[in-house]
């Protein structure tokens, strides 16, 4: 959108008749006008003298006024069109006297509302002891343990988008294995390899996608780990270098990944039109080929939300690594929480660094998908 | 044409079930060089299917086909090969949705190594100015209406070479309005001496353009002549039945 354009719909958004211009606003102005009588401040810029008082006023005026409307509609509630209020000159000082309201509404918000969490935010960070009310000491230990914090939210980052891509690549070769039918001009051979190669991928799936990754992570970490220690012999450091929780957590979510992901690319090629597929054969393409260059674009391009949403569900599940002592999100969490005794408040934290993680991540992955000309998602999916 | 011209493809015995279904019940026909073949009948009378046996898109249960004397429905024969000189079009179109017009065509040819690039495109503007669609080279597939995408998916498997043309109710899914415009191209295929093989309902362009046209109903090939015999003398009963409804509404 160009400015000049950005210019002309905001004017024509000014000018245009609201619903609810009565109701919306009058509620928004009593909420407004509850905080300017309850929520103090101490940074405000009202303060406490005649620019609070005008505030104060002026949505008093508003509500008055609605409350006038809102009488007058209920009292000629068919002939509403027809009252004094309906007239166009009416309908306009309405419009604006509402934008008035909305106007003192945004600025009480920001003196209460907005200057309040700034103002809690700087005690916090210049505190040394928890406050005792819950709102605070939310953001007290959200700032105190923000180093713990950070690096976990950067292994979850790293572990769910790594995993995920090296998943996708993994999955296109898997897939391979169910889209090559054996026919009947197939020697012996072939048709050996393929039912072999067919009976892996059916397997691989259903196990894989049929145990919780809790449960894969621990086996593999655990196995391997015993397994290279048993071969090499190496002590605990050492053991470390070689093979970390990070590693393992990684390889976990690419091969569970890997599994749903082949699973959903599978789905996606079969869905499309098997004209396309014949089209190419009757001109001579073999299946090898139809498949290479018709089908399988296709399908890999209807599939793309989907990769997009196996990164989202795996920022979210990479937390089941915890228990296998990866420092993640989660078990910065714990550690926080341990550290200051306190659960709901650290907890809450978590969730909300999770939640604003997972929207923006949808975000960036709906734009690259738009990007792509692939169908878009909505909503957060949920999870394994 | 005349009698000495060669047969290209030939169908013994055909046979073919979809489950409990029979479709085709042993069915014999064969096409000669620079024929035009139409094949007529009610839904369900097995015309497609008989049509698709004949590039083996569907494998027929028993019986043979050939075409140019290699026997398709043989297991050590490369069909894909085969198929090169066999095109086919369809009724839903199926051009190829992540390409635009130019690559749909030359595709193929690029993919199957007869040719470069460069020259597979310039083959490619060629049948597509003769199908009168020069013009949307470039375009997304998507953008082209009904009319002007089936005569895309003509000029794509011209682009082959072919030396029979398989078409499968080229005309089902198009506007009334549109029907003409691929009639006019198959009706200047069929005056180059294209041999064609078409499965339609438009009984104009049966009775116009084809040499031969073919009754089938409930799986057999009921009846089959010069076009002036089987519209104008009909022998069987069904034939009869069937072109009354058609040709009178």
């Amino acid at each position: 959108m160009t400015i000049v354009e950005a210019g002309q719909r905001t004017v024509s958004f000014f000018r245009r008749d609201h619903t609810y211009v009565f109701l919306g606003t009058s509620a928004l102005a009593a909420v407004c006008y509850l905080l300017t009588r309850f929520v103090p401040t101490l940074s405000s810029f009202l303060g406490a003298g005649a620019p609070l008082i005008a505030c104060q006023g002026l949505l008093g005026a508003w509500i008055a006024f609605s409350l006038v409307a809102l009488v007058v509609k209920a009292t000629h509630w068919r002939t509403y069109d027809d009252t004094f209020l309906k007239k166009p000159g009416a309908v306009r000082i309405t419009r604006c006297l509402s934008y008035l309201a909305w106007l003192v509404c945004a600025v009480v918000i920001v003196d209460r509302v907005v200057l309040s969490v700034v103002d809690i935010a700087h005690y916090v960070a210049a505190a040394d002891t928890r406050t005792n009310l819950f709102f605070p000491d939310v953001l007290y230990y959200a700032w105190k343990g923000r180093s713990m914090l950070l690096q976990g939210l950067g292994n979850t980052i790293i572990v769910a988008v790594v995993g995920t891509l090296v998943a996708f690549v993994l999955a296109l070769l898997l897939v391979f294995l169910h889209l090559n039918p054996p026919s009947k001009r197939d020697n012996g051979f072939v048709r050996f390899w393929k039912k072999l190669g067919l009976g892996f991928y059916k397997v691989y799936t259903t196990v894989l996608r049929g145990t919780p990754m809790m449960v894969q992570g621990s086996i593999i970490y655990f196995g391997f780990y015993a397994f290279i220690q048993g071969i090499t012999g190496l002590g605990v450091a050492e053991m470390n270098q070689v093979w970390s929780v990070f590693t393992a957590a990684l390889v976990t979510i690419a091969l569970n990944s890997t599994a749903y992901l082949a699973e959903t690319l599978r789905a996606s090629i079969e869905a499309i039109d098997p004209g396309q597929a014949e089209a190419a054969r009757s001109l001579g393409m073999t299946n090898w080929q139809a498949m290479m260059k018709v089908v399988f674009p296709q399908g890999v391009r209807n599939a793309i939300p989907a990769i997009g949403n196996e990164v989202v569900i795996n920022i979210k599940d990479s937390s089941v690594f915890t228990f296998i002592g990866f420092f993640e999100l989660m078990y910065a969490s714990r550690t926080v929480s341990g550290t200051y005794y306190a659960t709901t408040e650290v907890y809450i934290t978590t969730a909300v660094i999770y939640l604003v993680l997972t929207m923006v991540a949808t975000a960036i992955l709906n734009a690259i998908a738009r990007r792509l000309d692939a169908p878009t998602s909505n909503g957060v999916p949920s999870s394994n | 044409m005349a009698d000495t011209a060669e047969t290209i493809v030939r169908v013994e015995g055909l046979r073919k079930s979809f489950g409990d279904l029979e479709v085709l019940k042993d069915i014999n026909f064969s096409v000669k060089r620079g024929e035009v073949v139409t094949i007529i009948g009610s839904s369900g009378s097995g015309k497609s299917t008989l049509l698709r046996c004949i590039n083996l898109l569907e494998e027929p249960d028993a019986g043979h086909v050939w075409f140019e004397g290699k026997d398709l429905t043989d297991l050590s024969t490369n069909v894909d090969k085969l198929r090169q000189d066999i095109g086919m079009v369809f009724q839903s179109f199926n051009l190829f949705a992540n390409k635009n017009v130019l690559d749909n065509c030359t595709l193929a040819p690029v993919t199957l190594k007869r040719m470069s690039k460069a020259e597979a495109e310039k083959v490619a503007m060629g049948h597509l100015e003769s199908v009168g669609l020069a013009d949307f080279a470039h375009a997304d597939v998507r953008r082209l209406s009904g009319g002007q995408r089936q005569r895309v998916a003509i000029a794509r498997a011209l682009c082959m070479d072919p030396t029979v043309m398989l078409f499968d109710e080229p005309t089902s899914a198009l506007d009334p309005e549109i029907v003409g415009e691929v009639l006019e191209v198959m009706r200047q295929l069929a005056q180059q001496g294209m041999t064609m093989v078409v499965v339609t309902h438009e009984m104009a362009f049966a009775r116009e353009v084809s040499d031969r046209v073919v009754f089938m109903d409930k799986g057999v090939i009921l009846e089959q002549g010069a076009p002036a015999q089987v519209f104008g003398h009909p022998k069987e009963a069904r034939t009869r039945e069937f072109l009354a409804r058609y040709l009178n509404d």
